[in-house]
């Protein structure tokens, strides 16, 4: 019955708070995994509104090529003056 | 029963109940963390799926720009070469400002060595001779002893302003 009683009290005071500990040491990591994770999805989720201007390349495209059929004519045009 | 019995099962009660609990924090962190993870990957994919056609759009837009660089440089080129014999009648006009501007630097020298031509640019076989040697000293004279010299009075002197009154271009 002592043997018993030890037992209970080194359960009790000694296997616990080290099983605690243990978890402890792994909820840790744990959480700032979480904190990190939300604060990847607060920064990085909003690559998109950032590359709303892609879809206006195509607009620039069709003004370059308005602005280089626009320069031949000035060259050619110039060189008629010239 | 005995007391005993009763702790120990209370403390594996206790052990129990705090393991679950944490395992159940852990597990319920690590849905969390796979759910922004989820977020995270949609949001690159949809990154990835607008930007991948943008690099051909900005290679065109590249070749365009090039394109028009080298539109306009061969027409500046084309430009200076129409140009070209105006540039050319004006190098003959050129070379005779500066062949005549020795003559007109030299003329108007201060001493009579130089004024006489010696060593001046239009200083060749036909020139005139030079002045003598009295017009020479009067031509190396400073001009305030010149006045001082000349008997006559500003009037008198044919071709000169006269000095220190009125408005002319020549006391300005």
């Amino acid at each position: 019955m002592i043997l018993l009683w030890i037992g209970n009290i080194l359960f009790l005071f000694v296997v616990i708070p080290v099983v605690v500990i243990i978890l402890r040491r792994v909820i840790t990591p744990a959480v700032e995994i979480k904190a990190y994770a939300d604060d990847i999805t607060e920064h990085g989720a909003q690559f998109g509104p950032h590359l709303g201007a892609l879809s206006e390349l195509a607009t620039t495209r069709d003004l370059v090529k308005q602005v280089n059929a626009d320069l031949e004519r000035y060259v050619r045009a110039l060189e008629r003056i010239g | 029963m005995d007391p005993a019995y009763i702790v120990l099962l209370l403390a594996v009660a206790i052990a129990v109940v705090a393991i679950a609990g944490y395992l159940i924090a852990i597990a319920l962190i690590l849905k969390h963390v796979v759910n922004r993870l989820v977020t995270i990957l949609g949001a690159i994919e949809a990154t990835t799926d607008a930007a991948q056609p943008a690099g051909a759009v900005i290679d065109e837009i590249n070749r365009d720009l090039d394109a028009g660089r080298k539109v306009i440089e061969n027409g500046v080129e084309r430009l200076a070469e129409s140009r070209e014999p105006v540039g050319a009648t004006a190098a003959p006009a050129a070379s005779r400002h500066a062949a005549a501007e020795p003559a007109q630097h030299h003329g108007g020298t201060d001493t009579l060595a130089e004024a006489g031509g010696v060593g001046g640019g239009t200083a060749t076989a036909e020139s005139p001779p030079g002045p003598s040697e009295d017009e020479r000293e009067r031509l190396n004279r400073p001009p305030e002893e010149e006045d001082r010299l000349d008997p006559r009075t500003e009037e008198d002197r044919p071709g000169r302003p006269p000095q220190g009154r009125g408005r002319g271009w020549w006391n300005r």
